[in-house]
């Protein structure tokens, strides 16, 4: 299954406004169980109501959880935006097939995260794992 | 005694989505020429 991050639209406008606050330690994930994806969707809100988050169920919590302490790196004209991995305890089985990155204070969300498809941790970890490049970069190198 | 059952993890291993900023500054385009 091809696993694929896109962006949305008002997130970058966001970033140049200071509305998405990228280090303030409030940046969470949730999980949806289904989602029909628009880069027009502006808000964690917006974007359940165009899909359904996964219950309180399983090791998940509605609302998501922090993606903990952000990590922000720039090299050669490309700055990197991660985090650490993402984590729930699965109890039972757990499956989800987006993720969604949001701020958690003004509910702007970031970006999206398709799985290509339902992905199930059974009693065991269930990890969003970014890259060493992270979930996303700007490159402004010519 | 048994083992107790192992679980099945699942991790997803994200792609990097790189967001390439274009120059502005662009070469000015050839103007087609006349018959």
């Amino acid at each position: 299954m091809a696993v694929t991050l896109v962006m949305y639209g008002t997130s970058m406008h966001d970033a140049l406004n200071g509305t998405v606050d990228w280090d303030s330690g409030d940046i969470y994930m949730g999980l949806l169980t289904a989602y029909t994806f628009s880069e027009d969707h502006t808000t964690w809100t917006e974007v359940k109501a165009a899909g359904t988050e996964h219950s309180t169920a399983n090791g998940y919590t509605v609302g998501g959880k922090t993606v903990g302490t952000t990590t922000h790196a720039y090299a050669s004209g490309i700055s990197t935006f991660g985090s650490p991995d993402v984590v729930w305890t699965a109890t039972g089985a757990l499956t989800a097939a987006y993720a969604i990155c949001f701020n958690n204070s003004t509910g702007v969300a970031i970006f999206c995260i398709n799985f290509g498809g339902n992905v199930t941790a059974t009693d065991a970890a269930f990890t969003v794992d970014d890259t060493p490049d992270g979930y996303f970069s700007i490159d402004v190198s010519p | 005694m048994a083992e107790p059952t192992k679980g099945t993890p699942a991790t997803i291993k994200v792609v990097p989505t790189v967001i390439k900023a274009e120059s502005l500054m662009k070469e000015p385009e050839e103007e087609p020429e006349e018959e």
